[in-house]
């Protein structure tokens, strides 16, 4: 199954519908839409230092939403920038992995928006053909 | 073993994986309205959404008909129904005439539940912004005595008031033990810092700080996000806007609030930055385990609550109080770093009134003939207490709370006071205009308009953190807060005091 990462409309903010054979894969996208919104050119973060997670959930949706929030909090107070993750084991509530990305410069990497939170508002999982769907809403 | 006896057990051993997993399932239930959400008229300004499914109380929305189809845009209505559906809900789920689309809860909602009634506290009716909310401040002189000078006075504050990522000012050097005093005392630990004034804390809602605040509830991501952000405006919706009274229409409030027609003002717009979001962001974790344990059917997980009294209640409530006062804190540094800016343009600036819009209070009002002490939600929406009220301040108490209505950055704002039709809401009011465009469709429409120059070319000077932020709240993506207001003023919630209009913005 192809991966997509589709943003959709919310009046005040952006959610993103993620496609993925698994959740690892789903994981793997939700770091790049996070990325996406966050900074103006993705591109210009590169993979200098790496950063490792380890997260759990009540499920698989409640756990991207963590992941969302790592994200959110790693930039924050360790102003890390997450360009990529490798995922090394992804369950239905378990994910570790190793965050790849750069420290954040504001002259390298201006802000397009920032992300306050990832939210719990319709965040669904659900099969679809070869792989799973996810529902994520981001609060700017 | 039959076919069904084989389903049963096989759907006893997916429970039993996914408890051994730490899988909890979350109780869903089905939304009472999908798609198009009939309203019953109830007069020209109430309409409501009939009790259907799980909703326990019926929906109301007030609105009039030219707000209609604003409404109808997007999905708030729906969400006004799920709210419905909670447990110890009474009343209504209110819906305020700049209601839009939020998360669980629509923004511009409010829901009061009676803890005897098995009433819960959701976060989500908060919002992750934790007493987001909006202060008012006057000035000693009138709009010509800034004639020429908005581009010096704007830069002079997008200097003092920081805004936009990793913005500060160095110079707050607020220590561990002041810094636990601000998440329990809010804007009171800030008199003796010299960063308040006694004046400004009894003309703050709740004199600047919520009881209950237990700073040790408060997760060290939260304070660690916190703690360095303290004074900053923060970015998305957030702003500090100078004005001028364009207009007055209750003279007898104005001058109790100290506005006269031609007065600049200036009206700070922020909340309890990354500290209020990761206290929301902590407790929907528990509060999804909590829904799950008592059973609590949801429409939508950011619906996640806990009973009253609930060790998540008590938790979150005391997180919660912490990081409102830390917000009632931070507008309190902003203003203090705004008065130094205008002490040097030749003017002092007085506090008119400072209210919260995202918060949850333990407040008394009258249920079907009682009193009754209830838990009121307002997420994106004003407590708009009416003229004799006991929490007004002494110099208010004759002729009401002031509400502060922020439009956007081209047209013109509000302040209204408390009125007698505000027992019907749950001493509530409006908080703003509501969003009209998405940030995607401001985007899609204005990427390539140079908003700040359009905006200067209609008398108003705009310095943005960020050019995107600019563009998304360009004022097109708002309703006309005039036709919001108009709506609250004719349904008695609050009524209008005097029209502001932008001669500066700051965003975040």
């Amino acid at each position: 199954m192809p991966r997509s990462l589709r943003f959709f409309d919310h009046t005040g903010d952006f959610g993103v519908v993620l496609e993925a054979p698994g959740l690892g894969g789903l994981a793997e996208l939700l770091v790049r839409a996070f990325l996406e919104l966050l900074i103006e050119v993705p591109a210009a973060v590169h993979e200098r230092s790496e950063h490792r997670i380890e997260l759990e959930g009540i499920d698989g949706a409640d756990l991207l939403v963590a992941l969302g929030n790592e994200l959110v909090y790693l930039f924050e107070v360790e102003g890390f920038l997450a360009a990529r993750l490798e995922v090394l084991r992804a369950s239905e509530t378990a994910l570790c992995g190793v965050l790849h990305g750069d420290r954040f410069d504001p002259e390298e990497h201006p802000i397009a928006r920032p992300v306050k939170a990832v939210t719990h508002h319709g965040a669904r999982l659900e099969p679809v053909e070869d792989g799973l769907r996810a529902r994520i809403v981001f609060d700017l | 073993m039959s076919r069904k006896q084989r389903k049963r057990r096989e759907r006893r051993r997916q429970r039993a994986r996914r408890r051994h997993e730490g899988r909890v399932e979350v109780p869903l239930c089905d939304p009472p309205y999908r798609g198009r959400v009939p309203l019953q008229r109830l007069d020209g300004l109430r309409w409501r959404v009939p009790r259907r499914g799980a909703m326990r109380v019926d929906g109301l929305v007030y609105a009039d008909e030219a707000l209609l189809p604003d409404l109808e845009q997007d999905r708030c209505l729906e969400q006004v129904a799920n709210v419905a559906t909670l447990p110890g809900i009474v009343g209504h789920s209110l819906a305020m005439p700049d209601i839009h689309w939020g998360y669980g809860f629509p923004i511009g909602g409010v829901a009061a539940f009676d803890p005897e009634r098995g009433g819960v506290v959701s976060p989500g009716g908060v919002g992750y912004d934790i007493n987001c909310g909006v202060r008012l401040l006057v000035a000693d002189f009138d709009r010509e005595a800034l004639s020429g000078r908005m581009d010096e006075l704007v830069g002079a504050l997008f200097r003092a008031i920081p805004a936009g990522v990793g913005s500060r000012r160095a110079e707050l050097a607020v220590d561990e033990r002041n810094f636990q005093a601000v998440l329990r005392d809010g804007a009171r630990a800030l008199t003796p810092l010299g960063l308040a004034r006694p004046e400004d804390l009894e003309r703050i809602e709740e004199g600047g700080r919520i009881a209950g605040a237990e700073p040790e509830r408060v997760s060290a991501r939260a304070l660690q996000r916190g703690r360095p952000q303290l004074g900053t405006l923060g970015s998305g919706n957030h702003f500090a806007e100078v004005g001028y009274v364009d207009e007055v229409h209750d003279a007898a409030a104005a001058r109790a609030f100290g506005l006269r027609e031609g007065r600049v003002t200036l009206m700070i717009h922020s909340g309890s930055r990354g500290l209020g979001h990761q206290v929301c962001t902590d407790a929907l974790q528990g509060m999804l385990r909590a829904a799950s344990r008592h059973g609590i059917p949801l429409v939508d997980r950011q619906l996640c609550c806990a009973p009253v009294g609930s060790p998540e209640a008590s938790d979150y409530l005391a997180a919660m109080a912490a990081a409102a006062n830390y917000a009632f804190a931070n507008r309190q540094v902003m203003a203090h770093w705004a008065r130094e800016v205008f002490d040097r343009f030749g003017s002092d600036l007085r506090t008119v009134y400072d209210v919260c819009h995202n918060i949850a209070k333990f407040e008394e009002h009258v249920v079907e003939g009682a009193a009754r002490r209830l838990l009121v939600h307002r997420k994106g929406a004003t407590r708009a207490l009416p003229a004799g009220h006991p929490l007004l301040p002494p110099a208010y108490r004759a002729v009401g709370q002031p509400v502060v209505i922020p439009g956007d950055m081209g047209r013109c704002s509000y302040v209204l006071v408390g009125g007698a039709g505000s027992t019907s809401s749950f001493a509530s009011a409006c908080h703003g205009a509501g969003r009209l465009l998405s940030r995607a469709e401001a985007k899609r429409r204005y990427a390539n308009s140079d908003v700040s120059a359009q905006l200067r070319a209609r008398g108003v000077v705009v310095r943005g953190a960020s050019r995107a932020t600019v563009v998304e709240e360009v004022p097109e993506a708002y309703k006309d807060v005039a036709e919001v207001v108009h709506v609250v003023h004719e349904a008695g919630l609050a009524r209008k005091v005097a029209r502001l209009r932008p001669l500066g913005c700051l965003k975040g």
